[in-house]
């Protein structure tokens, strides 16, 4: 198993740092609808758990298997492009 | 790997007490599992960089129709 990689979240690289942005934003609009939206609106539009599930008419519980089904998915996509621990 | 499974959990403080426990004694001894919560904390963070601009034009609309809804009560 080859160590972890650290990422370089702020890269000072403009050219990369927007190719990270645009790779993030392709690996979004993929995701499964019910996904993209809780991601969304969770880490986009900063709305609470409770918010979401409100507006998305979700249980507390559907809500983060939902969250957490997307983040797991959008950090596969960057580590892809980024390597590291997985 | 359990850390993969309950990172979320963890992040949202929804872990009982023990779990949160033994999930953060497992991170001390394994700097996998660390290197893998950091990652997820930075996907967190870029995405949150992501505007709402940035989405499609169906994203935008489909967001609309979802908060046009839920402002209408």
């Amino acid at each position: 198993m080859s160590p972890p990689q650290h990422w370089v979240e702020d890269s000072h690289d403009r050219l990369h740092a927007e190719a990270l942005s645009g790779l993030l934003h392709a690996a979004l609009d993929e995701l499964p609808g019910r996904q993209r939206e809780v991601v969304t609106l969770r880490d986009i539009d900063g709305l609470t758990s409770e918010e979401v599930c409100e507006v998305l008419d979700l249980s507390e519980g559907n809500q983060r298997v939902l969250l957490h089904r997307g983040r797991s998915r959008l950090r596969a996509v960057l580590e892809a492009e980024m390597g590291g621990a997985s | 790997m359990q850390v993969v499974e309950l990172v979320t959990d963890y992040l949202e403080g929804a872990l009982p007490r023990s779990q949160r426990r033994r999930f953060e004694s497992h991170l001390r001894g394994c700097e996998h599992c660390t290197e893998y919560l950091e990652q997820m904390r930075i996907t967190i963070r870029m995405t949150g960089r992501l505007a709402i601009e940035d989405l499609t034009p169906a994203m935008r609309e489909e967001f609309g129709r979802l908060y046009a809804r839920w402002l209408a009560g």
